[in-house]
């Protein structure tokens, strides 16, 4: 069954040859995964890397 | 940085964060099924790993690490919440009827909506398997359970998945038991991470700050 040979990322697309569920739920990350990373997201980086640099800075 | 420069471990971190950030949002919108409630639980999952990010150990699995910090602030929200496994009602509502696929092919977003209406943990699995490519071992790290437990809700939640997309008339195929695993990497993961995150923080900044 393709949704076991699960072990080396990225090996979906031949592993879901036949396997239209396999697939379908590939489809649904990758569709997520490839979406623009919303602000929230970019905003929460730029306060760990604050953090980051402000550590830095004291050190 | 020149060769004998050591790496910052926080910034290490931040760029496996980074790098990681697509697969997360994917597993939590699949885990809540509405897009705004599954970005709240990725930014929960980021900033309770770097409040955390002291406890992880570089080398070991970081993406199994990741993914259990979510599935288990996931089960923590559904406690708070205890009246469905679904975080959201339009989508338990609006998966109620699910149009038996009308081609030979299975239609993508009748298997979301049919993905909302398992167990949580029937989902969680085949989200982590199907979707994000774990192997039975990852994912057995990330839910804390056995490996047959994994291949049990992964057998269990496809014939699920399968009945409500194509009714029990097609489901023979897929009775058969899981072939044998192959495992990977993250064999050392679920005795390092137990129980890191039981409490809650008390605020986003509080977090961040930490």
């Amino acid at each position: 069954m393709a949704m076991e040979k699960t072990n080396t990322p990225g090996n979906h697309d031949e592993d879901n040859a036949g396997d239209p569920i396999a697939a379908a739920l590939k489809q649904m990350h990758d569709a997520v995964a490839n979406e623009e990373l919303p602000d929230d997201f970019l905003k929460l980086l730029d306060e760990i890397d604050m953090k980051i640099a402000s550590k830095k800075a004291a050190h | 940085m020149s060769a004998g420069e050591k790496l910052d471990p926080d910034k290490v971190f931040r760029d496996q964060l980074v790098a990681l950030l697509p697969s997360l949002r994917a597993f939590s919108r699949g885990l809540c099924g509405h897009r705004e409630m599954a970005d709240d639980l990725a930014q929960d999952t980021i900033m309770r790993a770097w409040a955390a990010r002291e406890s992880y150990t570089q080398g070991t699995n970081f993406r199994a690490w990741m993914f259990m910090i979510m599935r288990n602030q996931f089960y923590s929200t559904i406690r708070k919440n205890s009246r469905t496994t679904s975080l959201d009602p339009e989508v338990a509502e609006r998966v109620l009827v699910v149009a038996p696929a009308q081609q030979n092919g299975i239609n993508v977003d009748d298997v979301a909506k049919a993905l909302q209406r398992l167990p949580a943990e029937q989902r969680e699995t085949l989200l982590l398997i199907g979707a994000n490519g774990l192997s039975y071992e990852e994912a057995a790290d990330v839910m804390g359970c056995a490996i047959g437990t994994v291949k049990s809700r992964l057998a269990r939640g496809r014939t699920a998945l399968t009945v409500m997309i194509d009714g029990p008339a097609d489901n023979a195929m897929f009775d058969s038991p899981p072939q044998k695993a192959k495992l990977g990497k993250g064999r050392e993961a679920a005795h390092l991470f137990s129980d890191i995150l039981r409490d809650p923080p008390a605020s986003k900044s509080a977090i961040i700050a930490s």
